[in-house]
């Protein structure tokens, strides 16, 4: 023990030494720099300069000082550095002696100025060294600096009294060489030394202590050894402190048997430290000396056989010291005697002594220190940091040793224990309420520092805490809070007798503890108990005790409104858990219909606030019953809408009561809020009804109605909230239709199911014409159009998805598109873009529908296939809509202008594609030829140019298919006839668009060459076909024929291009002669065709010699 | 607004609506019609090539008879039955429009249920075939749709471009672009598949046999080769979906599924009533089980007359 004592003890001073050295070489290298001749005048000058500075500053007054204020030029004038501070200063101040003005060279600022130094550049340096003015450092401000001493003071106050090197070597070390010496006694005393028996070592460390003293005593005089002397003497009394002590407790040095009498001879050298230390009246002699004394009790000093006495010599050392420190104002030693006399009696373990006498004796030391405290509250002034901490190390020290040892002697008594010190620190509250009346603090000081400065909230605290801790020793359960209420509700009733707020809050946070209490520990531990044969919760009697004292201090203090919301929390509480489920949000709606009630009366606004909690609650226990029995947790009454029915009505009542009101019994927010919350709730619990009440298919229909319903009441303003709340009620049914009958819509379910979206349909377009319908005061104009908008959308989709549940697939589209001229109509009618906007999709929808359904299916009625009965009238409602479009142009939104081009050529794809799959592959040129030729026609007479553009195109398609397909189709039993009449078929109609477009043709641009594409087109297709249907022997022959055929008609038709035709015709026949049939044709047929293309060229010839005049009329 | 216009106008919907769900209806729904008008379009573009690289006829048969000496192992032929297929074939020659082309035909002794025809009029029948059909006029029909595929030039328009290259000098080079021009048409064989059975019939109804032979056979090999019913959904998103997924798989298939020949037979046969009505046609089982062509013996009790509903 001793080893390690002393190894402690050596790396303690190592470490000091380290630390003492590391200050003592950064202090004498301070010294020199203040001492060196460089330095120290510059330092010193600039010191100066700052003063003055601050003094002129410090003369002018806030407002005389600019905000900016121009750099200041060198107010001190330069100084030679040999002139003196008096002659220089004139008729100011004299100056301190050490300072000798000089001429300062401009410096950055130093960390320790507390001015703000000017951050302008210094002036350019005269041509000549000349001394610079000293710089007088402009200052901000801004921000004042406080009036501590300058760093020249605390620099003259440093070097005033005593030399560091004095400081550390005379005083510390010797107070640490003390130390060493008198532990060193202590071991020297405690342990065995063979040669020497208890007498003699007693006498030795008496010889030792006296001479520690005696030698202290006589070179005290001498003003050189003073620290060293003041040394000896405090370890000279520690040291004969501890030989008393040992001459009667440790059994190595043990001389007196007689516990009073080392008692008294403890006593006896406690006064004398004291009256020695008050001699000196230094706190650092004083408290060494009773460090000293302290640790040579302490065991790890003195591991001898544990006695009451070393426990006990501890009161009469703590009681001098306390009366030294309250005598001398000495904070920190009281501190340090409570912290030494508790810990070295703790350090002592449990002797196993009687319980009485260990708590007497703890009892005694904790009187002594909340003596001292109450002496020092007495004195009503200000405390220390050191002061504040007594109250609560006390508390803290002292019910600490006291449980440690209950806890092991009496551990089912431990209640009396807390009830005892909490008593204690009650007679406490008293003294300090008398000693230190709240009234003797300033009025703006805090609970807190009133309790750190002796105030009574302290000891109050303390008291009730530790009654706190007396009952839950002492009580568990329901009984437990109840006393805790009890006592909750006599601080709160003594706080409003004594007209204090601490016992009040003291009282508030133990109700509270209470209430935390029950919800944690209580609640969730469950089970039952018996009252008046009624089963209940174990701590329904407490809450409702609770709520009872709650609501009474609430009559009693009416600023305390907590306790009004604490007493319906309660009451909720007790609802919550003792009400069946099916009845817990009613009976917390009726709580907060009474609650509302009470307040709407009386006109307390707090009630009032509290029946919206409650029916908040209220509406949330009835959703989670609802969604309960939805989903099978738990089972519905006969009538689970009963709940919700209540609760719309109960809501929409509520709701009607803000708006009607007189203006004295609602705030304004209360007004709003039951207003929008009010009909907010009730339409909740309407669709929550409605939830219950429907079948699930059925509920977003119901939701779409209810809010049809909503709407019509939010346009009439009872109250206009509903307006919005109905917007969102219909787009959450419309959303429930959606997801719930609109995706996963069949058509092969029930009818019922597929007229819901059918109907919902009809639901929104109800809703979008109420809205159409509604007067500008119902709402603006910007909602309606919204909301119309949305409304008709949804009512559209809803259609067209129910039509296409309802009817067979192939009537789709032509539906859709019937949809689409009505809305079309209606959008015209009322002059609604929206609605022609969802014409517009309804009809895209149709457009796309008969790809899907109508264009290959094979159904027919008769002759007549279901795709020509279907196709042919939506195209045709496509004309009619571009017919319309054209007619109210001028109606029409810019947007829409395109669109009427667009019906223009939807339906002529339609007609195209119906073609192609109503004829065929192949045959399908016969329609688009002759369907060319009538887009021509149209486009002609009405002067269209997209249809004339629709007839070019078609008419490309045409040929491009019939020269891919030589009109050959493989489904058509016309044979060989067949294929040639349809090429004639088409060949007629190309050369008929060609008759039709005049010579000289009005157009402009590509459209001039009409007349040249028609005519080009046909007899490149004749020449095709044949090519295709003659065969090769006489196939030159029939192009020849061809030839003479397009000349002919080219003269009377006065068409260039087709008499080109016909001479571009014979020129590949004359090729062909040479180039192929010449080699490969017959000797037959080869002779055929060189004859009869030479006739026809002769032909021709002649006809052109023999009718010049007449062809000259034609060219 | 003009009321009567639109009156009218809303009325032809009306009507039209409320007649097409009178009579045989279809309840299908699917992409066909865009899948057929897409390939349509490639037919079309595809023309340009195939009138360039077109060969002649005698071209097109040598091809055929490099092709048809390279399928020879696939098993012995049947030389009787060679013949009696030879001779039923030989009434549907005089109604094809290419009559330049030499048409053979061949019997292979395989079980499997297949025929197939190669340019210049190699027409290959497997034994297998031969045993599933239940009558001469199922067999006319099956001759007919492979003779149509070597008539309707399908079968040369596989090989045009690789014998043009090969011509020129360039057969790798041919290959590849065959290889490439076979996978951008791939999307209308199941077209040429129906045009082929659509003139099989007209061949075969042309040269005296019974219609409705072809559609059920096309019934009975659905059956045989327990090709599933098109599902049908039931829901918009389904329908979409199905008609999607539909319409990529008709683009790979090399041909339609028999359901829809079936019903592309029996709608042309619809359209074609008036014509047929009151006419005789020859089925020939018993010539079928005796080997015996029509144009050999007629039996008795073989024929039947379409009615006119």
């Amino acid at each position: 023990m001793e080893s390690v004592l002393l190894v402690g003890v050596l790396i303690t001073l190592f470490v000091r030494w380290l630390v003492l050295s590391g200050k003592m070489n950064s202090m004498q290298q301070k010294i020199e720099l203040l001492n060196s001749d460089t330095t120290q005048p510059m330092l010193i000058a600039r010191v100066y300069a700052l003063e003055q500075a601050v003094k002129e500053l410090r003369a002018i007054r806030p407002d005389e000082v600019p905000v900016v204020p121009p750099p200041i030029p060198a107010t001190v004038p330069p100084i030679p550095a040999t002139s003196s501070p008096a002659r220089e200063q004139g008729d100011r101040e004299p100056e301190p002696r050490a300072f000798e003005p000089v001429v300062l060279e401009p410096e950055a600022p130093r960390v320790w100025e507390s001015v703000k130094l000017d951050t302008t550049p210094p002036p350019l340096p005269p041509a000549e060294p000349e001394p610079e003015p000293v710089r007088v450092p402009s200052i901000s401000m801004a921000t004042p600096q406080p009036a501590g001493p300058t760093f020249s003071e605390r620099v003259r106050q440093s070097m005033q009294g005593e030399e560091w090197e004095a400081v550390v070597g005379g005083s510390w070390l010797n107070k640490l060489g003390v130390l060493v010496l008198v532990i060193g006694i202590a071991l020297f005393l405690g342990y065995s030394f063979t040669q020497v028996g208890p007498g003699g070592r007693a006498a030795i460390g008496l010889a030792v202590s006296v001479a520690m003293l005696a030698g202290g005593f006589l070179i005290e005089k001498k003003p050189r050894y003073k620290i060293f002397a003041r040394g000896l003497l405090g370890g000279g009394w520690a040291a004969l402190y501890f030989t008393t002590y040992a001459m009667q407790a440790v059994d190595a040095a043990k001389v007196i048997d007689n516990p009073w009498l080392g008692g008294a001879l403890l006593l006896a050298v406690a006064a004398g430290m004291i009256g020695h230390s008050l001699r000196y009246k230094s706190q650092t002699v004083t408290g060494l000396a009773y460090f000293v004394a302290f640790a040579t009790l302490s065991p790890a000093v003195t591991p001898a056989p544990v006695t009451a006495f070393s426990v006990i010599a501890l009161a009469p050392l703590a009681a001098s010291l306390l009366f030294v420190a309250y005598r001398f104002q000495w904070s920190q030693m009281a501190l340090f005697g409570l912290l030494a006399t508790y810990g070295t009696c703790a350090s002592r373990g449990d002797s196993g002594a009687p319980l009485w006498s260990v708590q007497l004796l703890f009892c005694t030391y904790w009187l002594l220190f909340e003596g001292f405290d109450l002496l020092r509250a007495a004195r009503r002034s200000e405390y220390s940091v050191w002061e504040s901490a007594i109250l609560p190390l006390n508390a803290l020290a002292f019910i600490g040793l006291s449980y440690m040892k209950w806890s092991v002697a009496a551990p089912q008594h431990l209640h009396l224990l807390a009830a005892g010190i909490g008593a204690a620190y009650l007679a406490s509250t008293i003294l300090r309420a008398l000693l230190r009346p709240p009234s003797s603090f300033a009025p703006e000081t805090e609970t807190l520092q009133r309790a750190l400065s002796g105030g009574y909230e302290g000891p109050i605290s303390l008291t009730a805490a530790l009654t706190v801790a007396a009952i839950f020793l002492k009580f568990h359960g329901a009984p437990a809070l109840f006393g805790l209420l009890a006592e909750a509700e006599a601080l709160f009733l003594a706080g409003l007798f004594f007209k204090e707020a601490y016992p009040r809050q003291l009282g508030a946070a133990l109700f509270a503890g209470g209430l935390g209490k029950m919800l944690i520990v209580d609640l969730p531990a469950g089970g039952t108990a018996k009252i008046w044969n009624w089963n209940v919760k174990p701590w329904t009697p407490v809450a409702a005790a609770s709520a009872l004292l709650f609501y009474m201090n609430r009559a009693l203090r009416s600023a305390d409104t907590f306790y009004g919301y604490a007493g319906s929390a309660a009451i909720a509480l007790i609802l919550g858990f003792e009400m069946p489920e099916p009845y817990r949000g009613l009976s917390w709606f009726i709580l907060a219909a009474l609650l509302f009630a009470f307040g709407w009366w009386r006109r307390l606004g707090d009630f009032r606030v509290q029946g919206y909690l409650a029916g908040t609650l209220g509406l949330g226990g009835i959703a989670i019953y609802q969604t309960d029995v939805e989903f099978g947790y738990a089972a519905p009454l006969r009538h689970p809408s009963i709940s919700l029915a209540c609760a719309a009505v109960l809501s929409y009542l509520a709701a009607l009561c803000g708006l009607r009101s007189s203006a004295d019994r609602l705030d304004e927010w209360e007004r709003n809020g039951l207003r929008g919350i009010g009909s907010w709730a009730a339409t909740s619990a309407l669709l929550a009804l409605a939830w219950r009440v429907l079948p699930g298919d059925f509920l977003g229909l119901g939701w779409m109605a209810l809010a049809l319903v909503i709407l019509e009441l939010g346009l009439r303003t009872l109250p206009e909230d509903l307006r919005l709340q109905a917007y969102l009620a219909a787009g959450l049914g419309a959303l429930r239709v959606f997801f719930f009958n609109f995706l996963p819509i069949a058509n092969d379910d029930p009818l019922s199911k597929r007229w819901i979206v059918a109907a919902a349909a009809l639901i929104a377009y109800l809703m979008a014409a109420r809205i159409h319908l509604a007067q500008n005061g119902m709402a603006s104009a910007t909602e309606r159009r919204n909301v119309f908008n949305l409304s008709s959308s949804v009512g559209t989709l809803f259609l067209l998805a129910g039509l296409w549940a309802l009817l067979p697939a192939v009537v789709i589209g032509p539906a859709w598109a019937m949809v689409a001229l009505l809305l079309m109509e209606a959008g015209y009618a009322l002059d609604l873009p929206s609605l022609r906007l969802q014409a517009h999709l309804a009809g895209g929808a149709a457009f796309g529908r008969l790809f899907f359904a109508n264009f290959t299916g094979l159904g027919r009625v008769g002759a007549v296939s279901h795709r020509l009965l279907t196709v042919v009238p939506v195209a045709v409602s496509y004309y009619y809509q571009w017919s319309r479009q054209r007619i109210e142009r001028t109606r029409l939104r810019e947007w829409e202008l395109p669109l009427g081009r667009i019906y223009l050529y939807a339906a002529a794809v339609l007609a195209v594609v119906l073609m192609r799959f109503e004829l065929g592959r192949v045959l399908t040129v016969t329609g688009w030829a002759a369907f060319a030729l009538g887009l021509l026609i149209f486009g002609k007479r009405w002067n269209n140019v997209d249809l004339r553009w629709q007839s070019y195109i078609l008419a490309a398609l045409a040929f491009w298919r019939s020269w891919t397909t030589n009109f050959y189709a493989p489904e058509s039993f016309a044979g060989v006839s067949g294929r040639i009449l349809t090429g004639a078929f088409v060949i007629a109609c190309f050369y008929a668009a060609q008759l039709l477009i005049p010579r000289k043709s009005e157009e402009t641009g590509l459209e001039r060459h009409a007349r040249a594409f028609y005519s080009l087109l046909a007899a490149t297709l004749l020449a095709v076909l044949l090519f295709y249907e003659v065969s090769g022997s006489v196939l030159t022959v029939a192009w020849g024929v061809e030839g003479v055929a397009l000349l002919v008609a080219g003269f009377p038709l006065n068409d260039r291009v087709q008499r080109l035709s016909g001479m571009f015709l014979f020129l590949v026949c004359i090729l062909k002669l040479f180039v192929y049939d010449l080699r490969h044709l017959e000797t037959m047929y080869r002779i055929l065709s060189f004859i009869v293309l030479g006739l026809m060229l002769v032909g021709v010839s002649w006809i052109y010699t023999r009718f010049r005049d007449h062809i000259q009329r034609y060219l | 607004m003009n009321w009567t216009k639109f009156a009218l106008v809303f009325s032809l919907l009306l009507a039209g609506a409320v007649f097409a769900t009178r009579g045989t209806s279809d309840p299908r729904v699917s992409l066909a019609s865009v899948v057929e008008l897409w390939t349509d379009t490639l037919r079309d573009t595809d023309q340009i090539g195939m009138k360039i690289t077109r060969v002649s006829d005698a071209e097109e048969m040598r091809i055929g008879n490099d092709l048809a000496r390279g399928v020879a192992d696939m098993g012995r032929e049947d030389a009787e039955a060679t013949r009696y297929v030879t001779a039923v074939a030989q009434p549907l020659l005089p109604h094809l429009r290419r009559p330049g082309i030499h048409y053979q035909f061949h019997v292979i002794a395989s079980p499997q249920i297949n025929a197939f025809a190669l340019p210049g009029g190699q027409i290959f029948v497997m034994s297998g075939l031969l045993d599933f059909v239940e009558s001469e006029a199922e067999l006319a029909a099956v001759l007919g749709h492979e003779m149509s595929h070597v008539d309707l030039r399908h079968c040369i328009e596989r090989y045009q471009y690789e014998a043009r290259l090969k011509k020129a000098g360039a057969p790798e080079l041919g290959w590849l672009v065959e290889m490439a021009h076979r996978l951008v048409t791939l999307g209308f064989s199941p077209q040429q598949e129906l045009e082929a059975d659509a003139q099989g019939e007209r061949l075969s109804v042309e040269s005296g046999y019974d219609p409705d032979a072809e559609p059920a056979l096309f019934a009975r090999m659905k059956t045989k080769l327990h090709e599933p019913s098109r599902p049908q959904a039931t829901t918009p998103a389904g329908e979409v979906g199905e008609a999607a997924r539909e319409a990529i798989q008709a683009y790979f298939r090399s041909h339609p599924p028999s359901e829809e020949r079936v019903a592309r037979l029996n709608d042309m046969l619809a359209r074609h009533r008036q014509e047929l009505a009151g006419r005789s046609f020859y089925v020939g089982k018993e010539n079928l089980r005796e080997r015996v062509p029509k144009s050999s013996r007629e039996y008795p009790g073989e024929s039947r007359e379409i009615a006119t509903h």
